[in-house]
């Protein structure tokens, strides 16, 4: 990539709208001035709707027939204006012609001329806008095309200009003048980028450091004291890439990687608005997470992973097209099906189907390929080149699939064997399911009788509201219920649907074939319909394509996220027209196409990113730096990286010896002993009421896929660490290990919690601070400390509430069951303290 | 200090004079109590900036200090006390004289028409017409604005309920109250900006009701359970059951030792100092918090006033908490969804709020708070003119999105107001329509915002509370 690229500050990086490339492609060699993005954005969202709605059609390329010699679809062309001189002068709104226009002041010159005067606040955008210097990032223009189809076409030219939707191509690796310094060739284009501002690297960081760096960022804890004293004492060459190794191979990996990805999905254990009476929960959602885990410590390759998600019904249709009833013991392997949680595990949004149907798209779209496709269902999308009759091409294939009705009719994971747990959830079923069956029968008789008996109707309500709450708590809890995969499959008669006119059902215009999204389709003119069943498995394919312009720089981009907090382009779910440009777009398509060669592998990813000298730098600040450069997008340096909620939760517990390895299984409940042993991403997440303790803790809102999560720091968090007993019980628990009690002097205790937590010797000044706080601990006085609370009672809760979905799984336990179990000596006031610190919250 | 890397080997481009880096630990407090720390904050975001996405990191305190609106506001605070599922509008706020003159006939539209079984009064030098239900608050006439053209989208209880409260029907967006403190950031950094007042269980509609959604989850409303007899109970994790407060003021000082003298701190980054800022404000919360929600600290005959219940009790740490500088108080008062019995049971559901409301009003305008604080009280949509079959001899009303009633007093409200009408029966808003956006519109606009500019840039889109609708119902402004 072209090193005018990289000598750029990053203003300027979210000032180019187009890469340099772009603009060689388009023959334009003189790029736009630098924008700020705040002027980007405002011409983005006030100035150029308003240009193409309303002046384009008579003054742009696209234009029939250009009115007055003004064409004010690019910059240039604008400044240098029609028939009666420039349109606008920059930063003189009253001497400009357009604004004298727009403001209908003279009966001569008005526009637009049909449909009156523009809005007044449009009319001042205007104003602002050349008042600001009509800052104005449009290069490219539209070529002009007298038909009718073509010109709609058109309406998305720049937009399709778009770096991103271009095909990958690997760039060459640059060379740099610090050879010796580069690592694997990541470096050789973070380093001529460095170069062209020049800057320098950071020095490598220290040992220590990099291990709890990589061990944090590879499995999500905190490497132990054994192994940091083998990284310590390991002299080999290759002790970094072993310790890399080691973490990828650990089965830590995948439940850390697959936090991050079940944000993406916006997993959750529960339905939200449910569908009349039915039971509020997912019972098999957890089989969809603990697929995810697995498919992230098997590095099922990328292009794999996509498909089964989108169509594992059809990898394995054979045992599916039989029924697949509970008792069923078909053989073969459909652990597979799990993976369709991804689509199914959303919101029932009422059970209304446009919206079910809207989410999967939603998902689809920016887990996979960086865009909002859903943005194109009541309008052709704003920014990016997707027309609303993509989006209903896509509405056909997933309205042309469907779910069993009854959890009990979805297809279990491994074949079931009759064991008495079994058959006892069997036999309970089976009574359940005769009884809902007899159920509806009485409400087919009261509508026959067109009986009004609405006392009689309330009462079959609420028995069904509680039958299906029986279903759910025996799906849910049985110990013999069989796990079962959250399948999507072809309804009986696959079709394609008509486009919904402003998203409204009863609106239907043009029916529009099944098919995969123009902008993304290697030939638009030619793009094949979908034939097999609902399509499902044709799109999957179409997405996980090497040919696809972003689904791997989409991962690449969130690969490296994880690995340094912000990834090239800094808007994950989004990489369309309104991203900012990526900071490193020849290293992102460099790993890119890295990636589709080395078969999709995630880990072999991991390994070229961590094992770079880049990766590898120490986090030092440098104030010459960062004043020109403060958000480290050239990283000059490694950063800051907060832990999250999760990575707190689970790396406290396993400091203090109680984490559970066990990997999978079913969600444990927050107020759970559950959530005192396991890590957290095991944890119950009701969509409608997320624990506040997630939220408050930036856990993302899992009705929206979410490709990054805020970082905000609010005193809630700190009351949780300062005062909540499952932390303040975790520390006590620390310090009466053996390993520790044994201990005889304070120096060997200092030292002995400063490893624990912090993973380093304390210095001589904290050891004598900590000594000091230990020794000038008053003596524990009942009388002074205040009265514990008792255990809130948890009233019994009134069947009536219980049923209602928004309240069913309220919590009102103390987190992970935890309660006061007596006073804190001095000690564990002392590891309560260094949880608390800083340091053990962030790495760098 | 001397075993970290970075003292004592040069680093390229990086001082390795400790002065450089180090701060006293006077320095470090007082830049702490500034709030901001006087750095080139990188991570400081500008929270108005539509591009200021997720990362904000550590920008958690500076999100929710106080800044101006688009125009100076009317008011500072919003009391919204929400009248869960659904009020009958024809008993209380929009009296419909032909309709009690056609009781129990069958009208032309369907159904047996129900007359009001309430008297309606005139009240205030306007002559207001209110139901008896509301007589105390209704001696407030002259301050209060009485919309009775308001409809909504979907006449279902819980999709309603977060309509109201974040104006989107199924997606997930932002709440009224988030989309304030957003704006406005809050003026007491010890409490929440946003606080939502339950009694016992979630409200319908869940969490939804007071979510950030995509906004940064410093603007979600906490949520606090007045039912609760203690404070310790209300607030998560508001009271260490441990340590008395000056061993745990022990214990933070030494913490903040350790930070200060932790290696990444000397190089001065802002997450950090956020962080320990945040500590600090939890310290004092704790004793901030627990005086806020403390209602004995009121005389007996405030209480008194407010009245002995949950919601009296409720609407006094409303005032405390606005009182305090709390930016947005909601308030759940459930039960209003009157099929049957109507008669009984809309009047005892309405004396629970009527002293507390009453008492409100006139508390906040003794204490020169109700210029300055927006009251709302309202439900998710109305009632049908007619009896609902279900009630057979005991009737009651059934949904109806078309029409219903909320009122609104101080912040900038003009009083003694009537504004829009329903049909002669009440069955549909026909005069002066208000829509759930336009409230919206008009709630914003009081707070000093432009409803269409107030936008987060959210996958590529700026988003808004009113999404592409919203019109600021200007005759009921003061």
């Amino acid at each position: 990539m072209s090193p005018r690229f990289t000598r750029a500050f990053p203003t300027v990086f979210l000032a180019l709208l187009a890469s340099p490339r772009l603009l060689v492609a388009a023959g334009v060699s003189e790029p736009p001035p630098p924008i700020s993005a705040e002027d980007l954005r405002f011409f983005e969202t006030k100035i150029r709707p308003v240009l193409a709605d309303q002046c384009y059609r008579c003054h742009s390329s696209q234009a029939e027939k250009v009115r007055a010699g003004l064409r004010l679809d690019t910059r240039a062309a604008t400044l240098e204006g029609g028939d009666s001189g420039p349109a606008l002068v920059p930063g003189k709104p009253d001497e400009s012609l357009l604004i004298e226009a727009i403001r209908y002041g003279n009966p001569d010159l008005r526009m637009p001329p049909k449909g009156g005067k523009l809005p007044d606040n449009v009319v001042a955008d205007f104003v602002e806008w050349i008042r600001r210097g009509a800052p104005d990032p449009r290069v490219t223009a539209a070529t002009g095309d007298s038909s009718t189809a073509a010109k709609t076409a058109h309406a998305y030219a720049p937009a399709k200009d778009h770096w991103s939707f271009q095909p990958v191509v690997r760039p060459e690796v640059p060379v740099t003048r610090h050879p010796h310094w580069c690592l694997t060739p990541v470096d050789n284009f973070i380093l001529a980028g460095l170069e062209a501002a020049g800057f320098k690297p950071n020095p490598a960081t220290d040992r220590r450091t990099l291990l709890r760096r990589v061990t944090y960022d590879l499995i999500g804890l905190p490497p132990t004291e054994a192994e940091i004293q083998a990284f310590l004492g390991d002299t080999s060459p290759d002790a970094y890439a072993k310790v890399v190794d080691r973490l990828l191979a650990s089965p830590h990996y995948g439940e850390h990687s697959a936090r991050d990805w079940l944000d993406l999905a916006r997993f959750s254990d529960t339905k939200g608005q449910v569908n009349r009476r039915e039971d509020p929960r997912h019972p098999g959602a957890w089989t969809y997470r603990d697929y995810v885990i697995d498919a992230f410590n098997t590095d099922k390759p990328y292009d794999r992973f996509i498909t089964e998600q989108l169509a594992a019904d059809f990898l394995v249709r054979k045992s599916l097209n039989r029924k697949t009833l509970p008792d069923e013991k078909s053989p073969g392997d459909r652990q597979v099906l799990a993976a369709m949680g991804f689509l199914t595990l959303g919101n029932h949004f009422d059970g209304n189907p446009h919206d079910v149907i809207n989410d999967r798209i939603d998902v689809t779209s920016k887990a996979f390929l960086g865009l909002t496709v859903s943005c194109a269902r009541c309008h052709d999308h704003k920014f990016d080149p997707i027309p609303t009759k993509d989006y209903y091409s896509l509405y056909g294939i997933f309205a042309s699939s469907t779910q069993p009705r009854r959890n009990s009719e979805l297809p279990t994971l491994h074949p079931v064997a009759d064991t008495p747990d079994y058959l006892d959830y069997a036999a309970r079923l089976a009574d359940l399911e005769a009884r809902e069956t007899a159920l509806a029968e009485e409400f087919k008789a009261l509508r026959r009788g067109g009986d009004v008996d609405s006392e009689k109707r309330r009462e079959l309500i609420r028995r069904q509201t509680i039958l299906q709450a029986e279903i759910g708590d025996l799906e849910a809890t049985h110990p013999g219920a069989p796990p079962r995969a959250q399948v999507l499959t072809d309804s009986r008669n696959p079709r394609d649907f008509p486009v919904l006119i402003r998203g409204e059902a009863q609106n239907k215009g043009d029916v529009v074939p099944r098919r995969f999204l123009e902008i993304l389709s290697p030939d638009p003119a030619r793009r094949p319909a979908y034939t097999q069943g609902s399509g499902r498995l044709e799109l999957a394919r179409d997405i996980a394509s090497p040919t696809n312009p972003l689904t791997a720089r989409v991962l690449v981009n969130r690969v490296w996220q994880q690995h340094f907090g912000e990834g090239f382009v800094t808007t994950p779910d989004d990489l369309g027209n309104q991203s900012a440009p990526p900071s490193h777009p020849a290293l992102l398509d460099y790993l890119a196409s890295r990636f589709v060669e080395d078969g999709w592998s995630i880990k072999s990813l991991h390994r070229l990113i961590v094992l770079s000298a880049t990766y590898q730098q120490a986090g030092a600040n440098n104030p010459a730096y960062s004043a020109k450069d403060p958000y480290n997008r050239l990283l000059w340096r490694y950063n800051l990286r907060r832990l999250t909620m999760e990575e707190m939760h689970d790396a406290i517990l396993a400091i203090a010896g109680t984490l559970d390895p066990v990997i999978g299984g079913k969600s444990v409940l927050l107020s759970s002993e559950g959530f005192a042993t396991r890590r957290a991403l095991y944890t119950f997440i009701d969509r409608r009421n997320p624990p506040d303790l997630f939220t408050q803790f930036d856990f993302p809102n899992p009705d929206v896929p979410s490709g990054r999560r805020h970082e905000t720091t609010v005193p809630q968090q700190a009351l949780f660490f300062m005062n909540n007993p499952l932390i303040i019980e975790t520390a006590r628990k620390l310090t009466q290990r053996p390993e520790f009690t044994r201990l005889t002097r304070t120096e060997d205790r200092v030292i002995s919690l400063y490893y624990a937590i912090l993973q380093r010797p304390p210095t001589l000044r904290e050891i004598s601070l900590a000594t000091y706080y230990v020794n000038h601990t008053p003596k524990i006085d009942a009388a002074a400390t205040p009265p514990r609370p008792k255990a809130p009672a948890t009233a019994p809760v009134e069947p009536r509430l219980a049923l209602n979905p928004a309240r069913r799984f309220a919590e009102t336990g103390p987190v992970g069951g935890a309660k006061n179990e007596g006073p804190l000596d001095a000690w564990a006031r002392l590891a309560h303290a260094l949880f608390q610190t800083n340091e053990a919250a962030f790495y760098n | 200090m001397s075993d970290h890397p970075h003292h004592n080997h040069p680093c390229c481009g990086i001082s390795t004079n400790p002065e450089d880096y180090f701060l006293t630990r006077r320095q470090f407090l007082s830049r702490v109590g500034l709030g901001l720390g006087a750095l080139g904050l990188a991570s400081v975001i500008d929270p108005l900036s539509a591009l200021a996405g997720p990362s904000a990191v550590g920008g958690g305190n500076t999100l929710l200090l106080p800044r101006a609106p688009h125009f100076p506001a009317k008011a500072k605070a919003v009391i919204h006390i929400f009248a869960q599922g659904a009020p009958s509008h024809i008993d209380t706020w929009d009296p419909k004289p032909a309709l009690n003159a056609m009781n129990n006939k069958t009208l032309p539209g369907g159904g047996v028409a129900m007359g009001s079984p309430f008297e309606f009064k005139k009240y205030g030098r306007a002559g207001i017409e209110i139901s008896d239900v509301f007589a105390k608050t209704a001696a407030h006439a002259d301050d209060l604005a009485v919309i009775r053209s308001m409809w909504t989208d979907i006449p279902a209880h819980d999709v309603a309920t977060v309509f109201m409260n974040t104006g989107s029907l199924r997606i997930a967006k932002p709440s009224l109250g988030s989309w304030i403190v957003y704006g406005l950031g809050t003026e007491n950094q010890n409490l929440p900006g946003f606080i939502s007042l339950r009694t016992g269980s979630l409200p319908t509609g869940g969490a939804a009701n007071y979510q950030a959604a995509f906004l940064p989850g410093v603007y979600q409303g906490s949520s606090v359970n007045t039912q609760s007899s203690t404070v310790a109970q209300m607030i998560q994790n508001i009271r260490n059951s441990y340590l008395p407060p000056a061993e745990q003021r022990r214990q933070l000082d030494f913490v903040n030792q350790l930070n200060t003298l932790h290696p990444y701190n000397i190089q001065r980054e802002a997450a950090l100092e956020t962080r320990l800022q945040s500590y600090e404000t939890a310290f004092r919360m704790q004793t901030e918090a627990t005086d806020a929600f403390d209602i004995l600290k009121e005389s007996d005959t405030t209480r008194a006033a407010y009245g002995n219940t949950n919601t009296g009790r409720q609407l006094l740490i409303a005032r405390r908490l606005v009182e305090r500088g709390v930016r947005v108080v909601q308030i759940w008062h459930d039960g209003w969804d009157h099929h049957q019995d109507l008669e009984v049971k809309l009047s005892a559901k309405a004396s629970e709020i009527d002293q507390p409301l009453a008492a409100l009003l006139s508390d906040l305008k003794q204490r020169g708070l109700l210029d300055s604080t927006l009251v709302i009280w309202g439900g998710e949509f109305g009632r049908k003119p007619t009896k609902d079959r279900n009630g057979f001899d005991n009737p009651g009303r059934d949904h109806n999105a078309k029409a219903f009633s909320t009122v609104l007093a101080g912040g900038g409200i003009k009083g003694g107001v009537v504004h829009g009408a329903t049909d002669e029966l009440g069955g549909e808003a026909i005069t002066d329509k208000v829509h759930v956006h336009d409230l919206h519109a008009t709630i914003l606009n009081r707070l000093g915002f432009d409803h269409t500019r107030l936008t987060y840039r959210f996958n590529g889109r700026d988003f808004r509370l009113t999404d592409t609708a919203g019109e600021v119902v200007s005759p009921i402004l003061a």
